[in-house]
């Protein structure tokens, strides 16, 4: 499954993420306008990580990247490149 | 333009050993450096001490992840044991200064980190302690808070307070011998935000009838799986009838131990506890004549750094009436709701280690036996 439909999929079930067309939904700083919770963040880094296969290291958890949808698709998709 | 912060402190921690070590700290954010003291010449200003290579350890750490009531001072104490030594360049050193809050450039910007997280993963803004914790846990521990708490306070099947820590040496030792003087078998107590419940049975043991309550089902079912005589009871005391069904005058005894700071600086920012409604329902539950019990962090002296020897310890106490890091409430802001409601204060104790504990940890001995951790109040509903 692409990483856009994952996160999408995920912040849907969160409210969805505001804005109208991809890419101001691309550009929403979700931290900032408390789509989730602290407990809502631990459960997002845990299902991406599990899906993807992935580990955020934490200067990737608290990258600006990691601040907007685009950047953490972005992210992840760096992340699921072979190394 | 950069300025040396005025929020720092430097002092030689390990001065008989190594004296060419210091530790160069922020007592603010509490980011800290272990440095040799050419540094500090290169603090001043100094154009004659310039140098070619400043020496440089990276000594930070997350000390309270050694347990909440471990050193809380965030570096690295020993100084044999700070690694490699780094030699850095005049610029590379002023980009890590800047990094830690040692040299600023603009001083409203850096006053205006000074306020809560925006959420756990930003790092621009300091945030309060348990902010700080949360990060932490979730960026490099990657482990559950909850879980961290129990297994700092409790054994491992969570059924007594730690002796290897604080809690026992302070703690569990206070109240071995507090609880039996203010509490009779037969009387009935109230333990509110009872936690896993290990406190509760100890009273349970007293002979009293005790009922343990807490917001946090998987505590109150942890309690109930070896109750020992005390019921428990999983409530949402976020809720204005939390304790609504408990009958008027019907308690002789209200506990609160590491429960009542939680009503002044919340857990959840979006859920605040109201004070002064759980005084009112204190005050509604207890017979004439009954006391609140309250055991909590000391109002000055909790998660304070560790200065000085062993000796003569120290410590820098940065805020109290106003505060953005700290957890715990002014002394004043904790007990006015309760005078104010009709409460009087019949019995108050600044708790001390007990002296088993040098054999654990020395200085956290030393830095207890002057700065009392916890305060125990009791505070009376007279008889009119």
């Amino acid at each position: 499954m692409h990483t856009q439909d994952i996160v999408f999929k995920f912040f849907d079930e969160k409210g969805g993420i505001p804005g109208n067309g991809l890419q101001e939904k691309l550009a929403c700083h979700y931290l900032d306008i408390k789509i989730i919770d602290s407990m809502g963040i631990i459960e997002m880094v845990t299902l991406f990580e599990d899906s993807f296969k992935i580990r955020f290291e934490a200067e990737d958890l608290q990258s600006n990247e990691f601040q907007t949808v685009g950047g953490l698709i972005e992210l992840i998709d760096r992340l699921r490149l072979p190394k | 333009m950069m300025k040396v912060c005025q929020d720092i402190i430097c002092f030689p921690e390990s001065a008989e050993i190594y004296p060419d070590r210091w530790v160069l700290m922020n007592v603010f954010t509490r980011d800290c450096l272990g440095i040799g003291p050419e540094v500090i010449a290169f603090l001043s200003g100094e154009e004659k001490s310039k140098k070619s290579t400043y020496r440089v350890w990276k000594i930070w750490r997350f000390s309270h992840m050694d347990g909440l009531l471990a050193d809380p001072s965030r570096f690295c104490r020993d100084a044999g044991s700070w690694g490699e030594v780094i030699n850095m360049t005049g610029e590379t050193l002023q980009e890590l200064l800047k990094e830690k809050c040692i040299l600023i450039s603009d001083k409203k910007e850096y006053r205006a980190r000074f306020t809560q997280k925006k959420s756990i993963l930003d790092k621009e803004n300091f945030g309060n302690y348990h902010e700080q914790l949360g990060q932490h846990m979730m960026t490099i521990q990657r482990c559950s808070p909850a879980h961290w708490w129990l297994a700092q306070k409790f054994t491992s099947e969570v059924q007594e307070i730690r002796d290897d820590n604080l809690y026992g040496a302070v703690q569990k030792t206070f109240l071995k011998q507090w609880l039996p003087k203010k509490i009779k078998s037969g009387q009935k107590v109230l333990d509110l935000g009872c936690g896993p419940g290990v406190i509760t049975k100890m009273i349970a043991q007293l002979g009293a009838d005790v009922l343990g309550v807490d917001p946090n089902k998987d505590y109150i079912e942890l309690a109930q799986k070896n109750p020992k005589n005390a019921r428990f009871e999983a409530r949402e005391l976020d809720s204005p009838i939390a304790l609504a069904n408990i009958p008027s005058h019907s308690y002789d005894t209200v506990f609160m131990s590491d429960a009542l700071l939680f009503y002044f600086v919340p857990y959840k920012r979006e859920k605040p506890l109201s004070i002064r409604h759980l005084v009112e329902e204190i005050w509604r539950i207890l017979k004439p004549g009954g006391a609140f019990l309250s055991l909590e962090p000391h109002p000055i002296f909790y998660l304070l750094p560790w200065l000085g020897e062993n000796d003569r310890p120290f410590t820098i106490i940065t805020e109290y009436l106003n505060s953005q890091w700290r957890i715990n409430p002014p002394l004043q802001k904790m007990v006015k709701p309760f005078l104010e409601k009709g409460f009087v204060i019949s019995d108050l104790d600044e708790l001390s280690p007990a002296s088993m504990f040098q054999k654990v940890d020395e200085k956290a001995l030393a830095f207890a036996n002057q700065f009392p951790l916890w305060l125990a109040l009791e505070m009376q509903k007279l008889k009119c």
